[in-house]
Order: structure tokens, then C-alpha cells, then sequence
């Protein structure tokens, strides 16, 4: 009777201590499920294709919104002679340019993230096999992952010159060293992916997915990077090819206002060809986080603080970009783009001190720009819903003029294409002005047209898109302009900096005017090349 | 089945039934106070034959030999040995243990003599850890113990203190485990997870180990080396720190009764300009800059009628500052043990104020530590602690500004009190509504936000509660033979509340409107207000087997022991910027939907581990101890996911020696030699796995037609990882060699050498960023070697009645990046990481010497062209050209000068981590009255001054200066260490360099304390109670530094300076 209490009782302690041990052992325990998906769950379905064409749109985020009080503008709007800061930046002053400079990383690393998820995105489309159903998605879904790579292509060619031309997804330990492009790789690479686009996409979307890219866009830009490439290898084939792009663009032409272009309610109007679609995160936006960091508060928004002196909260350091005095008297009296586009600051304004004051003869004024931050069309400075036009069709135009004088075209043509511009300025006040007025279709003088070509993108496109400095660096390779002696002087690069060096940046870069690839990618990549002079 | 387990029992129990003879009996008392001693462990030595005495003390036992010798043991007191000499009765009474030798050391699963330890385990008791004033009990082992670090988390009494042993292994989590009565503590976003600042948010500022009352622990035993770690050892490899509760000892029941007050205060602050010294700065540094002297905002102008220059001083400093801010401390403690019952029961309140305004702690703790013995072969026991602690924290609020630094540098012309201001404070905005919200700055552009305004507007608090609990149940088939299964389960719930008032706007210098919500149609709201709740569980299930066996002189111990540990976090947060009611007890989420915001989530981990430890000594002469674990995380891809590990120690007890026996002055010696190897598993979660980010998102459909500009938001994906399948463990390989001796009767020496090298560490590699991966690979890839030496020294004795005792500990410590990833040093100046170098070393500039004249100017940059500085001026700095950017030959950098000036200047400029740390001190005690002193400091370690860095810049007029910028060189003031003024410093002086690097070593004065114990006569007359100490002591009392800010450990939240009182009771 005992020993059977004994039994029971060691039975039930047996049983209890072994409980752990029956646990312990169950080595599944470990086989965890991450609480996020993975990987191998997704592109069972269309909307699977469509959420990762979403993604590579989302990257464009980084490029354009305030980034923790660090955009990237600065880098494209401040060489310009366009624009200028009291404040120290080395893209202004040319001086302290290196590999180590912030922005330089952050804008290659957000082009490199976008060139990634659109390699993502053609990879999943190269192995669809029968999910996607919907006639013509997959070719518009390729088409825009295209679109957007070459975008990337676009500018680092353009900042960067060399870089690794990367077209498909890098997944192994292997792969991670990718080389230096040589000569104008990159371009071609944009030129292909262009053109495959132009080939793939729709020419327009319904009214609640506007501000895809569209067939237009894919020509837009297609013939833009061939312009470019021209200037750089001087093939006048190029500006032909451009020509035959520019002219598929069916939808697009200037709107009524030019004002229109930076306005909030007047988003991918059709004067647009790609925009970057600012927005708001659904709860609030925290502009210090970033776009894929959380639903609710990560940005979608745009920045145009840099504009309006609410660009730094704690120090002086980064004062805002202004007008240059080049560009201020470059405008003629009466020209109504320059209500849209400088906006004079009076003197008992809170933020004046942020402006540096520009001399003209007896009179000192205060300039900021006006475009995208002129009141009542913004929104929020600092998380704005304006899109920045990246590409619109007055710059296709005047692209257009420049590829058909320099491919030998009607020269009376291209003049036409630069009044069109001229024009819609006149109309764009009420009453409509008399300036500028039209320039004479009969001149011949090759170098007289393009100088009216230049000098209406510099009024046209100030400040957008670090259109201006791109321009300049490829007019130079060209042979149009001569930069090698430009100086800080009121008609060159009108810099308010005293520590101005562009001919010391000039030589040490071999006339190449190319920014350092970042000390991130070389550090990280021994394939990478250096550029010249840092 | 059932047949054969019933015979072997009978086996097992029959043995000693058989051979039993004759009968002892007797009674065991303690020698301090002669009472009866229940649960003594009475052993025929040489034999498993045993029982323990009753509730009485008594004992009987069955003996086969007439002259067989007792062992008599319980911890805590001297095992003694008892030959019976043919005696069948014997009165027996245990002295308490006081000497080194016979110390009890927790080594986990179990305790071991001093003498008989062969790994490295340093500990203390609660007697040290009971002097310490902290709610927390991390800081009692600070300066107490040799191998380990531990720095301070500042003044605030929730701060994490930093805990290292033996260096830092490795860069991702390198804090060690805690063990708290056995259950392995986790937290989530103390591991890899933590790097995530959304994680860091979730995790909540406040230190868990709160949770835990200082008094009541036993003692603190911390394992540094893989032998001594690695029966804890998933998660083991930064070493274990073993919190061992009180259980219940003594007989009669104690009630003890203790009582803690005292004052904290912080003794310096920053000397900053006054309004005048202020202004003539910052005209100066416009002046100094043609390019800027325009720039120059109006309110430094005396001829604007914005000037602010003739306003009065403001001291933003003083204000923060709760001076006095008290703390005290209650505890109850009951604890007692009968024949198969002990018992210990704790209640404890605490309630500390940080010495800086709005922030404090109050916690409420119960414990109950129960173990009983059911049967002959039974034992079970329960441990619960439950704890709930309110923390009140609002100093985060006002952007980071609560701390010194920031408010020593702000404007001192702007006003902290406003009598017509919200709430009496002055507000830093002027607010209008014309129509537009427009929000201007009241102080010129360096208007700064106003924190206590922020403060007044805002609560935050957090309410952590929190239970742990352990229950076993273990079987003892024979002496020496136990069966244990143990269940733990650690649960806490932390909720943080936040309300934010609407007068924010007046304070914040980026205000958002505060009347937008109106706008939309609805009332007025009151402010926002969040709820964010943070559930942990962790629970660990555990079986072990252990048996102890003896054959002559032949000792074996061996455990086994399969833990399986799995725990997960869930998260809730809601919140509201809409609240109908502001008062603290109306507030809640609810109210119109488009304002209320909400999140859920989880993470969730398991750990698997089998180890097996195998003991033996010879004789207490030779020792060997061997450990083999097995560890699985499911941090790792299946086919790596397990690891094996194993560790040996061995120890020779030279003055167990014949021929050793003669020295006399040697009471014990020990060589000691320990290797073996631990894993790390943290890194971010299933780093193996291409998981999904849903988070990118963008807009469309924005056109003039249809809507607004904000468009329709879409929801897209993006893989942010580059998956890395073959991940396996990181590996730590600790090797030891020691001395351990008593010399002289008293003094107690360990001198100790230790390597570490922690191979294949989880590097989260910066691979490059035109791969275009967002997150970087987590790749087994670096390595890192710490070395040093440490020395323990312990001395008791005593003059007549006067007795003393004096120790001290001094750790070396080198630590080196032996290998990254393809040799890429990554990190930025404050803590960069290179191969040579010790981890999160300083990289910067070196200073060369500030120009004093033109030609100085001219001279140097003829030389040397510096692209960092825009413009160089007399009175600028020279930075010194020391490396040149890669070539061929050099991948990252070309050492030599190359005549330029850039970022590849930047070099080693000190090492954040100390060469070196050491604690000392002094009890005496003579008659009644009783004296302690602890100094403890570190060395040979370099820290960034932040503070000077930004408060000597004089580049921009948004920060106050401290005063050494008067001695700023001038044309007249030629000063060759402090450069002129220069508004947007166009030199860049201020540029990262060793101009702000400053020496942290220590010495600090922690401790001083006098007591008085009433004597016992006085007691036995009134019978009231039985003991009674009283005590005053004082903490941080001074500190011996060269660092010139407030405190070298903790420069933002410096060490308070406290005076405290006491008294402890015993019933």
C-alpha cells in the first residue's frame, strides 16, 4: 500500500519535472515566423506587381523631401549660376568638395536603393509566369520600373559621371564589388531603359493613378538624355534621335499660366511630364523619419523651405538659396514670370537677415525665389504637397530648339520653339505684357540662336530641378560656353560667397567639374574608381 | 515498464535501509545566538547517508561506525566535521562564515566554497549592496568588483547604467545577461533589435532592473569567464551578472525593519557669458567675417529697436536643478525557517527624485522567496516578486533641451518666467492668425524653445508592473542525486502616457498651429494625448540533473541541465490630437475618429540550450571543471542555427601540499586556468530571410480635376534586406589564468589574467551603397581581442577591539579590432571602428595651433591647403596634414602629409573606452560604531567634451558660450588656445578634432558612511527588539578629474551628491 503512494506520488513528480524536459527538446520551437512577409509569400497576385512598382515610386521620396533638415537640393541648385546661398556649402563655393560630403552619399545612395527595386521589379516581371492577367499591366509595370532606373542613370551620369551601370537584382556576397562605368555608359543605359519604356507604357492612366509615368514622359526624357549625350560625344545623330523622340510626345503642351507649373492645385497639369507626387502621411508627417519608415508617419512630402528661410531651425550656417544677381538682371522689366519666380523680402520680415543683400547701383535689396513657395500655393514649407516638376514641357521645347539648330535643322523652327516659350510669358499676366517679346525668326547666326536658346532656359527653368547647372556642364563639354574662367563676378556664377573657387575646382577636377563618388562606395567597393582630383 | 522503474526505486531505496545500525542523535545551534538551527545538511562523511535537522535542530541519524565523523553544513555558515568518538549524542553549534576561504560564491545551479572556484566569478554581498543609494542594484557593483565596468546612466534615478565585463566583445549588444534567482531576464530592445529607433521608442527610457530591490538581494555573482559563464550560457558570452534573493535561515522568525532618507544635489554647473559678454561675442564674430557681417541679426544691433543686448541675465541653468530632491526607502522583511519550511517575505517602498526637475520614481515591491521540503525525496519552492513602479519623466519633452548643456547654452536675454504668459512662463513665440497661422520668434533668430514652458504644458509618465515568478519541484531519489524541473515566468507591462496642452505652440519655435483642429468644424481641442502599452513575456522552462559523489577523495559533481527559453513583446498605442478635457484624470483616446491614431505589433524569439558541466577534485588539492553547451536560437537560418560550445577549468590547491604545509603564513593558494568558448546571437531579427517593408508609399491621382493636392496614398513594398543564410554564431574565447592566495591569516589576493577574442561577429557590414540594399547583411565577419589583468585584494583584521578591513581592485583592459569586413572601417568621429584600433575610438583632426599673425597665415597655407576651412584668419586654427587620400598602394588612406587639408587628415585621437578601472575602500568598526569609504574611478580614457564643443564655438549666435571664451584671441589677446570669434566659421574651427577631446579618467570619493549599533544589552532589557543600527553616510562626495565639464562619468546628466540617513531594525 505504501510503496503504491510512493509510485503514484514518484510517478506524478516524474511527470512534472519531465514536463520541461518533453518541452525543452522539441528542437520546432525554434522554427519562428518573422511578423513580417517574406520574400517568397508575394507576387502570388497583380497586386502583388503593383505594390512593388509602388515601392521604386516611393524612393523618389528621398530625393525631394526635407530629410531630417538635410535635403538634397543644395547639391543640384547651388553650382548653378542661377542660385546662390550667404551660407557655407561646398556646392556653392566649390571649395571643401569631398568624398565624404553628405549630400553626395545621400543622393547616391537613394539613386542606387531606386535602381534596386526596379531591378527587383523586372526580375519578378522576367519570371511572371501567368499571374498577371490584366492585358497590357505587365508591359506598363516594366515599363515604368525602366522609366525610373534610367532616371537614376540619368543623374549620376550627370553629377557623377562614373558609377556602376547595375541592371540586375545583386542578391550574393559575390556580387557586391560593381564597377566604375567608362565614358558615357551610364547615359546609355538611361537611353536604353528610355526607350524600352517609351515602347512599354500607356499614354495616359485614369484619373486616380495620374502621376505614373506615361509614354510622353518616357519620350520626354528619352530625348532629353540624348541631347545631353550629344553635348558629351558631340554625335549630331544624337539630336537627331532626340528630335524623332520629342515629336512621339502626342498629349503635353504649355499651359495658359506659367505660374500654373509651381502651383499645388495645378499638379501634373499638362504641361507635366514626370513629377515627383508630394503628399501627406495619413497621420502626420515626421519629416525626420523616412518615406518607407512607417505608414502612418513616414514623409511623402516635398521641401521647399530651402526657398523661404525655414531651412534650419538652430544655427545660420545653412542660409537659404537665393536668386543670383546674374539671374535678378538677367529678366526684363515687365516679364511676368518674375512675380512667379523672385519675390522681393521687406525689410521688417522676421526672416530677412537669412537673405543676403544684393547691390544694384545705390539700391540694396533682399531676393528670395518665389517659385513653389509663392503664398497660397505651397502649402507646408516644410512637408509640402507641391510636386517638383521634373520634367515639363517647356524644357522638352527648348531641348527641342537646341536639337534642331545643332543637327542642322530649320534654324527659323527652333527660334519658333523658344517664342512659344516667350509667348505663354507674355499671356501669363492679365492684361498680357509686351516682354519678352518674340525673337526674330530671321536670324541666322547659329551661336545668336542658341545664346536666346541658353539664356530662355536659364529665365524659364531657374531653380527647378538643378536644371541649370546640368546645362551648364554640358554646354561647356559642347563647346558653347566656356567655363574654365568663369569667376563668383555679377556675370558668371554671381556667387555672394567671398571663399568662391570654382578655377581651383576646376583644375583639380581636370575640367571634368565631376563630385567626388562618396567615401561610403569607395571605402566599401575597391572596383570603384576615384574621380579625377579628390 | 511499470515493474522495472518499481524495482530500481526499490534498489535506490533500500540501500541505505539495509546497513543501518547504530543511532545518533543531537542538536544543532547557532554560535551567534544559540538558537536552534532547522534544515542543517548532517552527512556521514565518506558516505551519501544524511538527513537535516528538524524544526527544533534536532537530528537523528542511523550510523554503521561508532567513530565515524558529521559533516555539518548550511549555507552561510562553516561546514564543521564532527568525529563521533564513539558518542551517540552530540551538541553541535555553526559559526557564521566570516572568513575568505569558506565564502559561499553563487556559480549558478548551485554554490561553491571560495577555495574550491576554478573559473572567474567575482561577487558581493548584500551587505555591500545595501550601502549603495540607488533603486536600482546595478550600481552596487560598481568599483566593488574587479573585470567590471560599470558607468552610471546619470543623475535620473530610471538611467540605465552601462555594464561592461572585461571590455566590449563586440559592437552590436554587448551588455551582459541577467540572471535574476535563476530566470535569464530579456527585454525587448536591449538586444540588436534596440538599433532601431522605433524599437528604442517602444522600449521606453526606463531601466527594468528597477523592478528589482536592492534589499532584497542576497548577492550579486557575476561570471566573466566562459567556464564560470557558460552554464548560463545562450546569451552568456558578455558574461552574467546572478541576482540571488534572501531566503529564509535562522530558526526564529526575523522581522527586519530598514529605513533610508537622504538629499541628492548636483554640484556644478556650466559658467556661461552674461547678457553684455554675450552680445559683444557675437559682434565681434561678425565682425571678424566681411562675408557675413551682414548677416548679422538685428537684435545684436544697439541702434535697431530690436535690440535685445540691455535686457537682464537669464539663469536657465538654476531652475532645472530640484535641489534637495529626496529619496527614501521602506522595507519590511520577514523571513524564517522551519524543519521543511523556509520562508522569506519582503515589502519595499521607494520613492527618488531625480536632482533635476520633473522626473522621479516611486515603486511599490513584494516578495516572497518559499521553499519546502514535501517528503524524505521531495522539495519544491516558489519565488514571486511583483513590483509596480510609477515613473513621472518629463524632462524629454522640449526637444531634447532638459539637460544642462542645452540650457547652459541658451540666449540669456530670453525670459524663462512671464507673469501674462501661459502658465506664468514666457512664451518664445508670438502667435497671430491674420488669416493665416503665423508663428514669429520673439528673440531674434536665435530664439530658443522654452523647455519649462514646454514642461508646464506637457505630463509623461510610464507605469511599469511587472511579475516574475519561479516554481520546482525536485526529486531526490539518493543524496547527492537530485531530479530538478523548473518553470520561470517574467512578465511586465509598461505604459507610457503622454499629454501634450495646446499652449505648445508659445514655447516651440516650430510650432504647428494649435487651432487647426477648430478649423475643421469641431471644438476646440485641449491637446493630445497617448497611451502606449508594452507587454514582455518571457518564459523558461528547465530540467536538470544533478549529482554529487564522493569516493574517498575522489569529489564528483556533474549537471546536466535542457533550458528552452521563448519570449515575445506585443505593443499597443493609441493616441488622439483631440482631447475634450485636459485634467489629468479626464483624459483618454476616443473623440473624433480622423484624430485618433493607433499601432499593434510584435517580435518574438526562442532559445534552446543543453549543457553539461562535469566536476572534480581530488582532495580539494586538483580540480577540473569541463563544460559542453549546445545552444539553438532562432535568430539563424535552420541548417546554422545551432552552436556547440565547450569550456574547461582547472585549479591546483598548491597549499593543500605536504609540502606546503610549513609556510605558515600561507593560509591557502590556488593556480587556476580556464578556456573555452560562448556564443552571441543578437542581431537583427531572421537576418536570413528576405522580408517585406509595406511602409513605401506614394501618392497619386492629384490632378486639377479630381481633388486635392495630396492625392490618393498608395501603398507599395520593397525588400530592404540583403539575406545572408550562412549566419551562424558569434564567438567569444575567453582564456584566464589566475592566482588566488590568503597570506598573512587575512589578506585575500586574486591576481588575474584574461584574453578574450570574440570571433565571427555579427557585423551588420556597410557594404556598397550602389548595391542598393537598404538594410546592410548581418555577416559573421569581425574580430575583436580583449586583454588585461586584474588584481583583487582583501584584507581583515583588527587592533583589540578595533577591526578592519581594506580592499581594493584594479582592472586593466585592452581592447582591439583585430578584423572587419574586407578590412572596411566603418562608424563616424565619435566612435569609429578600424582594424588596430580600440572600438568607437575618436577620429578626428589634430589641432596644430591657432595663427597668430598674417604671415603665419600666408606661411602655413603655402604648405598646406585646407579645403575644410572656406577662409583662414589670424586667430583661426591650424590643423595638422598628416595623411593623404588612397592610392594604388593604400586603399583608404596614404599616411605622410600631402599638402592638403581633408577628410583623410583625420586620425586616432583617444579611446573611449578606459585603460583601465579600479575601486578601493575602508570599513572599520570598533565596539558599537562602524566607518566605510569607497573611492572607485577609471583611467586612460578619452571622451569627446560635447558641451565645450558647442559652447565654445562662438560661430553662430544661437548658443549662449561658456565663459572661457573670454580669453578668445584677439588681436590684443594673442591666446594660443582658444581662436577668435568668427561668425559661420569660415576656418572651421569647429570641426571635429582634439581641440574638445579631454582626458575622463577619475578618482571619485563614492562612499562614506558612519553607523552605530546600539548594543544587545540595551535589547535583552527592553525585549522590544533585538538589533538596531543607525547610520549616515554620504555618496559622490568628491571627484579627483582633469575633465573640465560637470562630471567626466556622465557630462548631460551629472552624478548627484548625496547625504543620506538610516537606520535598520531587527524584531
Amino acid at each position: 500500500m505504501k510503496a503504491r503512494k510512493i509510485f503514484i506520488i514518484l510517478s506524478l513528480a516524474a511527470g512534472l519535472i519531465s514536463l520541461p524536459i518533453i518541452h525543452s527538446c522539441d528542437p520546432s520551437h525554434l522554427d519562428l515566423k518573422p511578423g513580417t512577409e517574406t520574400e517568397a509569400m508575394m507576387f502570388q497576385s497583380e497586386e502583388d506587381f503593383v505594390g512593388a512598382i509602388i515601392g521604386v515610386y516611393a524612393k523618389l521620396t528621398d530625393f525631394y523631401y526635407f530629410h531630417a533638415n538635410n535635403p538634397t537640393h543644395p547639391m543640384w541648385l547651388l553650382p548653378g549660376d542661377d542660385a546662390t546661398t550667404a551660407g557655407t556649402s561646398p556646392f556653392e563655393s566649390f571649395s571643401g568638395m569631398q568624398p565624404g560630403q553628405g549630400l553626395l552619399g545621400q543622393y547616391w545612395t537613394a539613386a542606387y536603393q531606386l535602381i534596386n527595386r526596379a531591378n527587383v521589379v523586372l526580375q519578378k516581371i522576367a519570371e511572371e509566369n501567368g499571374i498577371i492577367k490584366t492585358p497590357g499591366l505587365k508591359d506598363n509595370i516594366k515599363g515604368e520600373a525602366l522609366f525610373l532606373r534610367g532616371w537614376a542613370f540619368f543623374g549620376l551620369y550627370n553629377f557623377f559621371g562614373t558609377a556602376p551601370v547595375i541592371t540586375e537584382r545583386i542578391s550574393s556576397l559575390k556580387d557586391i564589388y560593381p564597377p566604375s562605368s567608362t565614358g558615357t555608359q551610364l547615359l546609355d543605359q538611361a537611353i536604353a531603359d528610355f526607350q524600352e519604356a517609351a515602347e512599354l507604357l500607356p499614354v495616359s492612366y485614369p484619373q486616380n493613378q495620374i502621376g505614373r509615368i506615361t509614354k510622353d514622359a518616357a519620350n520626354g526624357m528619352l530625348g532629353k538624355t540624348l541631347v545631353f549625350r550629344a553635348c558629351y560625344t558631340k554625335n549630331t545623330a544624337d539630336y537627331t534621335a532626340a528630335i524623332t523622340a520629342f515629336n512621339k510626345i502626342t498629349t503635353r503642351h504649355l499651359v495658359a499660366d506659367f505660374g500654373a507649373n509651381f502651383d499645388a492645385n495645378n499638379e501634373n497639369n499638362e504641361e507635366s511630364l514626370f513629377e515627383f507626387q508630394a503628399s501627406n502621411a495619413p497621420s502626420f508627417e515626421n519629416i525626420w523619419l523616412w518615406n518607407d519608415f512607417d505608414i502612418a508617419i513616414g514623409p511623402m512630402s516635398s521641401y521647399w523651405g530651402f526657398f523661404y528661410g525655414a531651412w534650419s531651425w538652430w544655427n545660420l550656417d545653412n542660409m537659404c538659396i537665393v536668386p543670383s544677381k546674374k539671374l535678378l538682371m538677367k529678366f526684363e522689366q515687365g516679364d511676368p514670370r518674375v512675380i512667379e519666380t523672385l519675390d522681393t523680402i521687406a525689410p521688417d520680415n522676421g526672416n530677412a537677415y537669412r537673405y543676403p543683400p544684393m547691390v544694384f547701383g545705390s539700391d540694396t535689396i533682399k531676393v528670395a525665389f518665389a517659385k513653389y513657395v509663392k503664398r497660397g500655393k505651397e502649402g507646408d514649407v516644410t512637408s509640402s504637397v507641391d510636386n517638383p516638376r521634373i520634367l515639363r514641357y517647356a524644357d522638352v521645347l527648348l531641348l527641342k530648339a537646341e536639337a534642331i539648330l545643332k543637327s542642322g535643322g530649320s534654324k527659323a523652327d527652333a527660334i519658333a520653339l523658344v517664342n512659344q516659350i516667350r509667348e505663354r510669358a507674355r499671356n501669363s499676366a492679365s492684361p498680357a505684357s509686351a516682354v519678352p517679346a518674340d525673337h526674330p525668326l530671321s536670324e541666322t547666326d547659329e551661336n545668336t540662336i542658341m545664346q536666346w536658346i541658353m539664356d530662355e532656359r536659364f529665365l524659364e527653368l531657374c531653380a527647378e530641378e538643378g536644371i541649370r547647372w546640368l546645362d551648364l556642364k554640358r554646354w561647356h563639354a559642347a563647346g558653347y560656353i566656356n567655363l574654365a574662367n568663369w569667376t563668383a563676378g555679377d556675370n558668371d556664377f554671381s556667387s555672394v560667397r567671398i571663399d568662391f573657387k570654382f578655377s581651383d575646382w576646376y583644375n583639380q577636377t581636370n575640367g571634368q567639374m565631376l563630385f567626388p563618388i562618396p567615401t561610403s562606395e569607395v571605402n566599401a567597393n575597391p572596383s570603384i574608381k576615384q574621380n579625377t582630383g579628390y | 515498464m511499470r515493474s522495472v522503474a518499481a524495482i530500481l526505486l526499490w534498489l535506490l531505496f533500500s540501500a541505505s535501509a539495509t546497513i543501518a545500525q547504530i543511532q545518533v542523535t543531537g542538536t544543532v545551534t547557532s554560535k551567534t545566538d544559540n538558537t536552534p538551527m532547522p534544515g542543517v545538511n548532517v552527512v556521514v562523511k565518506g558516505t551519501t547517508v544524511g538527513t537535516t535537522t528538524n524544526v527544533d535542530g534536532a537530528f537523528s541519524l542511523n550510523v554503521s561506525d561508532a567513530n565515524a565523523t558529521l559533516v555539518f553544513s548550511f549555507i552561510g555558515f562553516k561546514t564543521l566535521e564532527v568525529p563521533l568518538e564513539g558518542r551517540k549524542t552530540i551538541l553541535v553549534s555553526l559559526e557564521e562564515e566570516t572568513k575568505e576561504l569558506e565564502e559561499i560564491v553563487v556559480i549558478g545551479y548551485g554554490s561553491r566554497a571560495k577555495k574550491d572556484v576554478t573559473t572567474a566569478i567575482s561577487s558581493i554581498s548584500s551587505d555591500d549592496i545595501r550601502e549603495i543609494n540607488a533603486v536600482t542594484p546595478e550600481l552596487a557593483m560598481q568599483g566593488r568588483m574587479a573585470g567590471v565596468q560599470v558607468v552610471s546612466g546619470g543623475a535620473t534615478p530610471t538611467a540605465r547604467p552601462t555594464i561592461r565585463i572585461r571590455g566590449m566583445n563586440t559592437w552590436q549588444v554587448s551588455s551582459p545577461l541577467y540572471v535574476i534567482d535563476g530566470v535569464p531576464i530579456t527585454e525587448f530592445g536591449s538586444g540588436a533589435e534596440g538599433s532601431d529607433p522605433r524599437n528604442q521608442d517602444l522600449r521606453s527610457p526606463i531601466n527594468i532592473m528597477t523592478f528589482i530591490n536592492p534589499e532584497d538581494i542576497e548577492s550579486i555573482s557575476v561570471l566573466k569567464d566562459a567556464s564560470a559563464a557558460a552554464i548560463y550560457g545562450v546569451r552568456a558570452s558578455n558574461g552574467v551578472i546572478l541576482i540571488t534573493t534572501k531566503r529564509g535561515k535562522t530558526a526564529q522568525a526575523r522581522v527586519e525593519f530598514s529605513m533610508k532618507s537622504g538629499y541628492q544635489n548636483i554640484p556644478k554647473k556650466y559658467d556661461v557669458l552674461s547678457v553684455p559678454d554675450y552680445v559683444a561675442l557675437y559682434r565681434e564674430a561678425y565682425a571678424n567675417v566681411p562675408e557675413a557681417t551682414d548677416q548679422m541679426p538685428k537684435v545684436f544691433d544697439p541702434n535697431d529697436p530690436s535690440y535685445l543686448g540691455n535686457r537682464p541675465t537669464t539663469d536657465w541653468q538654476t531652475p532645472f536643478l530640484n535641489k534637495n530632491a529626496p529619496t527614501q526607502d521602506y522595507n519590511l522583511q520577514i523571513s524564517g525557517a522551519k524543519e521543511s519550511f523556509n520562508y522569506f517575505l519582503g515589502a519595499g517602498y521607494n520613492y527618488t527624485e531625480s536632482p533635476y526637475i520633473n522626473n522621479n520614481i516611486r515603486r511599490y515591491s513584494v516578495t516572497s522567496n518559499l521553499d519546502g521540503r514535501l517528503s524524505k525525496y521531495f522539495t519544491t519552492g516558489l519565488n514571486l516578486r511583483t513590483s509596480y513602479s510609477k515613473s513621472y519623466d518629463n524632462q524629454g519633452w522640449g526637444g531634447g533641451r532638459g539637460n544642462l548643456d542645452a540650457l547652459a547654452g541658451t540666449t540669456p536675454w530670453q525670459p524663462i518666467y512671464d507673469p501674462d504668459g501661459p502658465g506664468g512662463y514666457a512664451p518664445a513665440m508670438s502667435l497671430a492668425w491674420t488669416p493665416d497661422f503665423v508663428a514669429n520668434k520673439l528673440w531674434g533668430p536665435a530664439t530658443n524653445m522654452n523647455p519649462y514652458g514646454l514642461m508646464w504644458n506637457s505630463d509623461q509618465d510610464y507605469l511599469l508592473l511587472r511579475n516574475m515568478g519561479t516554481g520546482y519541484l525536485q526529486f531526490e531519489p539518493l543524496p547527492g542525486l537530485r531530479f530538478k524541473g523548473t518553470i520561470s515566468a517574467d512578465w511586465y507591462a509598461n505604459l507610457r502616457r503622454s499629454f501634450t496642452g495646446i499652449k505648445e505652440a508659445y514655447f516651440n519655435i516650430t510650432p504647428s498651429d494649435p487651432l487647426a483642429l477648430a478649423a475643421d468644424g469641431v471644438d476646440d481641442t485641449k491637446g493630445s494625448y497617448g497611451e502606449r502599452q508594452v507587454r514582455n513575456f518571457n518564459l523558461v522552462k528547465e530540467f536538470s540533473v544533478l549529482y554529487t559523489k564522493s569516493f574517498g577523495n575522489h569529489n564528483f559533481d556533474f549537471i546536466f541541465n535542457a533550458m528552452d527559453q521563448s519570449y515575445r513583446v506585443d505593443y499597443t498605442d493609441a493616441s488622439t490630437e483631440y482631447l475634450t478635457n485636459a485634467g489629468k484624470d479626464y483624459r483618454g483616446v476616443g473623440g473624433p475618429q480622423e484624430y485618433v491614431n493607433g499601432f499593434t505589433g510584435y517580435d518574438k524569439g526562442a532559445l534552446q540550450g543543453y549543457m553539461g558541466r562535469l566536476s572534480y577534485n581530488y582532495n580539494s588539492k586538483y580540480y577540473l571543471d569541463a563544460t559542453v553547451r549546445r545552444d539553438g536560437t532562432s535568430k539563424f537560418a535552420k541548417e546554422t542555427r545551432w552552436g556547440t560550445f565547450p569550456s574547461f577549468s582547472a585549479a591546483w590547491r598548491i597549499s593543500a601540499e605536504s609540502f606546503m604545509q610549513n609556510l605558515t603564513w600561507l593560509n591557502d593558494l590556488k593556480i587556476r586556468a580556464g578556456w573555452g568558448q560562448l556564443g552571441n546571437q543578437e542581431t537583427q531579427a531572421f537576418p536570413y530571410l528576405s522580408k517585406i517593408n509595406r511602409n513605401a508609399k506614394y501618392s497619386l491621382g492629384s490632378t486639377v480635376g479630381f481633388g486635392n493636392p495630396e492625392g490618393i496614398m498608395n501603398i507599395g513594398f520593397y525588400f530592404p534586406d540583403f539575406p545572408n543564410k550562412d549566419l551562424k554564431w558569434e564567438t567569444t574565447t575567453t582564456t584566464n589564468f589566475a592566482l588566488d592566495g590568503i597570506l598573512f591569516g587575512g589578506l585575500d589576493v586574486t591576481i588575474e589574467y584574461y584574453h578574450k577574442f570574440t570571433d565571427g561577429i555579427l557585423q551588420e557590414t556597410p557594404i556598397a551603397p550602389s548595391v542598393g540594399s537598404f538594410n546592410n547583411p548581418v555577416i559573421n565577419i569581425a574580430q575583436v581581442k580583449n586583454s588585461g589583468l586584474e588584481i583583487a585584494l582583501n584584507y581583515r583584521g583588527n587592533i583589540g577591539d578595533l577591526q578592519y578591513s581594506v580592499f581594493g581592485n584594479l582592472t586593466t583592459n585592452h581592447n582591439e579590432v583585430v578584423k572587419m569586413y574586407d578590412h572596411i572601417p566603418m562608424g563616424g568621429e565619435s566612435g569609429r571602428i578600424e582594424e588596430g584600433y580600440p572600438i568607437n575610438y575618436l577620429w578626428g583632426y589634430k589641432m596644430g595651433g591657432i595663427f597668430q599673425d598674417d604671415q603665419e597665415v600666408a606661411d602655413y597655407q603655402s604648405k598646406v591647403t585646407d579645403i575644410i576651412a572656406s577662409n583662414q584668419h589670424p586667430g583661426d586654427i591650424w590643423f595638422k596634414d598628416l595623411r593623404g587620400g588612397p592610392d594604388e598602394n593604400h586603399r583608404f588612406y596614404t599616411p605622410g602629409p600631402d599638402s592638403t587639408l581633408n577628410e583623410y587628415d583625420r586620425v586616432y585621437l583617444g579611446s573611449t573606452l578606459p585603460g583601465f578601472f579600479y575601486g578601493f575602500g575602508v570599513n572599520l568598526a570598533y565596539k558599537g560604531f562602524d566607518f566605510s569609504a569607497n573611492f572607485q574611478g577609471v583611467g586612460d580614457i578619452q571622451q569627446i567634451n560635447g558641451p565645450k564643443w558647442h559652447l565654445t564655438g562662438m560661430q553662430s549666435n544661437g548658443l549662449n558660450q561658456l565663459t572661457d571664451v573670454l580669453d578668445r584671441w584677439t588681436p590684443t589677446n594673442k591666446s594660443t588656445k582658444m581662436p577668435r570669434a568668427a561668425a559661420t566659421d569660415p576656418g572651421a574651427n569647429t570641426r571635429f578634432s582634439d581641440r574638445w577631446v579631454e582626458n575622463a579618467s577619475y578618482l571619485r570619493f563614492a562612499y562614506l558612511e558612519f553607523g552605530y549599533t546600539v548594543p544587545k544589552k540595551f535589547f535583552d532589557m527592553i525585549k522590544v527588539a533585538q538589533g538596531l543600527r543607525i547610520y549616515v553616510g554620504g555618496s559622490n562626495l568628491f571627484t579627483i578629474t582633469k575633465w573640465t565639464g560637470l562630471d567626466p562619468e556622465n557630462e548631460y546628466y551629472p552624478i548627484p551628491r548625496v547625504l543620506n540617513f538610516g537606520l535598520r531594525a531587527t524584531f
